[in-house]
């Protein structure tokens, strides 16, 4: 018989290539984390609004289901030392009811590069660059302002929607953008708990959700086929 | 947050047209979702990030488009007469660290009536139900200035006492509270409330208490503007499950030097509106804001943003957002506005300050630049190698979740575990009672796979994923990573003839490695499935790994370009084609004009190629496809199969002179 591989494994392999290419080490963290990771070493104590960003998987034993692959940051760096360039690639969950754009798994890509005088510049440049690859070259970007608390600044990159070429549809909800990048420079005090000098160096960091990339580029109208083993959609790719 | 573009000119005159304004907050971190024409209003649905509790007012966003604009924010002075009323109350602040601020105004003679007819309009685009000109104007001045206020009735607190005496503190245990809504709140140490008496007149930040609530009869008010602790506030909503407008800003945080002009304004217009007396402010402080001053410099912040900024363009752009700036030998030294105390810490968070005036589209852009690697192969590398030399035997990747159910442990129940439950993670809150668990194997998930596709006759399948379990009693570890094989159906081999390739694959002699997973009957008739040879095998991914020989092994870059097609309900039709054709043509183009012939061919997968000179003559290839043909719309039968297949044989005939072997 002919073998499949899960059209989100080939996506994965895409991107990870591009990044390997710039010099990225890949590197991996638990699925099921701790409070620190996840949240309190990413400046989202509990007793801060910016907790409830992201709906959480907690256990009964205290700990979560990883809600970004972001908690394997300060994971991750605890055991290296900058210059670093980093990829995680991962499963997430949050506490989401599930339809045909939302689900409780998902998979994400953090990045992260940290080195001595790492700028804004470095990272919005680097990240388009990046997305030309993977989205051609014609594409066009917005950059907001938001809050991820464990940047500063942080930003979203939006590109122009693939499906309606910026007219405005239902993937985009009428804006004509696609939200694909959150990004930033990591937070200084995020630094300090991966046990790294803010003033020595700095870093910036990005995360993509797959899943949705993946609905785009396949036309793909429900994000639960990607966990329902249908075969006859697995079959497909 | 909603704001209302005419109340918005209000606070700040611009003449840019909405949508380019939209664009211009969305860029600047107050994403428009919504632009909500009305009959002579627009409305903008924004969506607020926590650290900016600053714009959760018509005030807050007026501040952001005067810095986009390079327009001045407009605070009129609210004038009115304080009059000498007898009407006195005693407040006892219990702690500074609870309420740091409280002030408020007695208010006599109120006219309880209805509200302007263009005040109840504006409360009722932003979701507020407008009741009495007292309440609506609390709330219509929480929106136009960001400080929640409240109204108590005075008479229901003094209960004919002449120096009547609240006192705002700490909740003890045991202790509730009847608030607005009529629901009976249990107050905790973490809550912040107002006693009059010994008896708790109010849930503070979130929500008044029933007993002083306002009513028709209403003659006297206390209107109240007070700074509470966010982070009680905060615990107490979150404890309740009670958020409301209020308590929704308090937890946010509020600016501490605007109190006093919101309880003006409302002031001024419950005199205006209700025909009252107000009298004279009582203001007590007991905690003031400190000052924050964060020290950088231009180069510090240039060298961050990778742009050249000089200290004139900073204080320029950093004066627009009302930070006060003082320059000493080099050194910017940046104080804080009253708004902006709880966000900003850092130099850095300066510097996005920065670039939302600056624009980041007006950065000059610099790449990272490419560096060598370390040649070893990654843990990830290796798995993806895995899944390449079983993808290459023909298995299916699946993905499931890694929750399962109660009901999977029973259906799976065996002597050695007989309730295994206690030695598997459980979630809190599950979605549902079928993802209670974390998966302690993926043999469970194999045969949910089995289980969810009947349709298909033979499935040959693996899943890559992490189990977990308390005991580590399959991998010795609390989270471990596993491959699994299942194997369903007459024509298919045993699961564990792939896993035994597998290890050949990669040289590993020791079979040990190979877990094969009991499959009894009872536990595929509890899965309903009904398929013969149902075996599934594990192997423990890290002990694979470090006994695999990975050299020479490189990741299959190739993607499939295939898009989607929609499965369909219906029955499919499923038929065999073997082609002859030249040993130059690709695979992938072969393919495509099958997929090409019809929008109902669901798949075209490979199971047989060959080349033989005897059987097929020089440079022929024979290629032999498994297609599936199935309608979204009916059950096809098979003549119209029969006309699907025959139009693949012509096409493939016509444009690769392709011929079908018989």
């Amino acid at each position: 018989m002919q073998g499949h591989l899960h059209p989100v494994t080939q996506f994965f392999r895409k991107v990870i290539k591009s990044f390997k290419e710039l010099g990225f080490e890949i590197v991996e963290g638990p699925e099921k984390e701790t409070e620190w990771y996840n949240f309190d070493s990413l400046r989202m104590p509990d007793d801060h609004p910016a907790r409830d960003i992201q709906d959480t998987f907690w256990l009964k034993n205290g700990e979560v289901m990883r809600t970004h692959t972001s908690a394997s940051q300060v994971r991750t760096m605890e055991k290296r030392t900058p210059p670093a360039r980093i990829v995680v690639p991962g499963r997430c969950f949050r506490r989401e009811n599930t339809d045909a754009s939302h689900e409780h798994t998902f998979y994400q890509l953090e990045g992260m590069v940290i080195d001595k005088n790492i700028t804004v510049a470095n990272m919005i440049g680097t990240l388009e660059e990046f997305a030309k690859k993977i989205f051609g070259k014609n594409i066009k970007f917005r950059v907001r302002t938001n809050l991820y608390p464990f940047v500063e600044p942080g930003f979203d990159i939006d590109i122009t929607c693939t499906i309606c070429k910026g007219k405005g549809c239902n993937v985009c909800k009428q804006t004509g953008w696609l939200e694909v990048m959150p990004c930033g420079m990591i937070h200084p005090i995020v630094l300090k708990n991966m046990g790294i000098d803010p003033n020595k160096y700095s870093g910036f960091a990005f995360a993509f959700g797959i899943d949705r990339l993946v609905m785009l580029e396949k036309g793909v109208k429900d994000i639960r086929l990607f966990y329902s083993s249908d075969l006859r959609f697995l079959k497909q790719f | 947050m909603n704001i209302s573009i005419n109340w918005l000119k209000k606070f700040v005159k611009f003449r840019k047209p909405v949508q380019k304004l939209a664009d211009d907050l969305t860029r600047v971190g107050l994403e428009v979702e919504q632009i909500q024409e009305k009959e002579n209003d627009i409305i903008l649905k924004l969506d607020v990030s926590p650290n900016r509790y600053d714009c959760l007012s018509v005030l807050g966003v007026a501040r952001e488009v005067a810095m986009l604009e390079n327009k001045k924010v407009i605070l009129k002075k609210f004038n009115f007469t304080e009059n000498k009323i007898n009407k006195k109350l005693n407040v006892e602040i219990k702690d500074s660290k609870i309420c740091s601020r409280y002030s408020y105004y007695v208010i006599d003679n109120v006219k309880i009536g209805k509200s302007p007819k263009w005040m109840v309009q504006l409360l009722e685009s932003y979701g507020f139900r407008a009741l009495n000109n007292v309440v609506d104007i609390t709330n219509f001045v929480m929106i136009a200035l960001g400080q929640p206020l409240h109204a108590f009735d005075y008479q229901k607190i003094a209960q004919n006492k002449n120096n009547p005496k609240i006192i705002v503190r700490k909740g003890k245990k045991g202790e509730s509270v009847v608030t607005l809504d009529n629901q009976i709140y249990d107050v905790d140490e973490n809550t912040i409330v107002i006693e009059r008496n010994g008896e708790i007149i109010d849930l503070s930040g979130i929500m008044g208490g029933l007993k002083s609530e306002i009513d028709k009869k209403t003659k006297t008010i206390i209107l109240q503007a007070a700074l509470f602790d966010p982070v009680m506030i905060r615990q107490t909503r979150r404890r309740l499950n009670h958020e409301t407008d209020a308590s929704y800003r308090y937890e946010r945080g509020i600016d501490p030097l605007n109190n006093i002009r919101a309880l003006k304004y409302a002031a001024k217009l419950i005199e205006k509106y209700a025909g009252a007396k107000v009298g004279e402010l009582n203001d007590l402080i007991l905690d003031k804001p400190k000052k924050k001053i964060i020290k950088t410099s231009a180069v510090q912040l240039s060298n961050y943003i990778g742009q050249e900024l000089t200290n004139q363009q900073i204080v320029e752009m950093l004066s627009k957002l009302g930070f006060k700036i003082n320059i000493e030998k080099n050194i910017l030294k940046i104080k804080v506005p009253s708004w902006r105390l709880r966000d900003i810490n850092f130099w850095q968070d300066i510097s996005e300050e920065i670039i939302r005036v600056y624009d980041i589209h007006n950065i000059k852009l610099k790449p990272i630049e490419s560096k060598k690697t370390d040649q070893k192969l990654s843990l990830w590398e290796k798995k993806e190698i895995i899944k390449d030399s079983l993808f290459e035997m023909g298995l299916i990747e699946v993905y499931n979740y890694s929750f399962i159910g109660q009901e999977d442990l029973e259906k799976t129940k065996n002597e050695k575990h007989e309730d295994f439950s206690k030695d598997l993670f459980e979630l809190s809150f599950p979605l549902s009672p079928e993802l209670k668990y974390l998966r302690p194997n993926l043999s469970l998930s194999l045969i949910k796979t089995i289980a969810k596709n009947p349709q298909a006759a033979n499935i040959e399948i693996f899943e890559i994923g992490n189990v977990f379990d308390k005991a580590g009693w399959s991998f010795n570890k609390e989270e471990a990573s596993e491959i699994c094989i299942a194997c369903a159906g007459e024509k298919t081999k045993d699961a564990f003839y792939y896993a035994k390739k597998l290890l050949n694959d990669f040289e590993i002699k020791n079979n040990d490695l190979i877990n094969v997973y009991e499959n009894k009957s009872d536990i595929l008739k509890a899965y309903k499935i009904r398929k013969k040879n149902v075996s599934i095998v594990g192997i423990d991914l890290d002990k694979f790994i470090q006994q695999a020989n990975f050299s020479n092994k490189k990741i299959n870059l190739n993607s499939s370009a295939e898009k989607y097609r929609d499965v369909s309900e219906f029955p499919a039709i499923e038929r065999d084609l073997a082609f002859v054709v030249d040993t130059k043509i690709p695979l992938s183009k072969i393919k495509k004009i099958i997929l090409q012939t019809s929008e109902q061919i669901i798949s075209a997968d490979l199971f047989d190629e060959f080349e033989s000179v005897e059987k097929l003559g020089l440079n022929k290839k024979s290629i032999a496809f498994h297609i599936t043909i199935q309608s979204k719309e009916k059950t096809l039968d098979s003549q119209q199969g029969q006309e699907i297949i025959e139009k693949i044989i012509k096409n493939i005939e016509n444009e690769i002179h392709g011929k079908i072997r018989s």
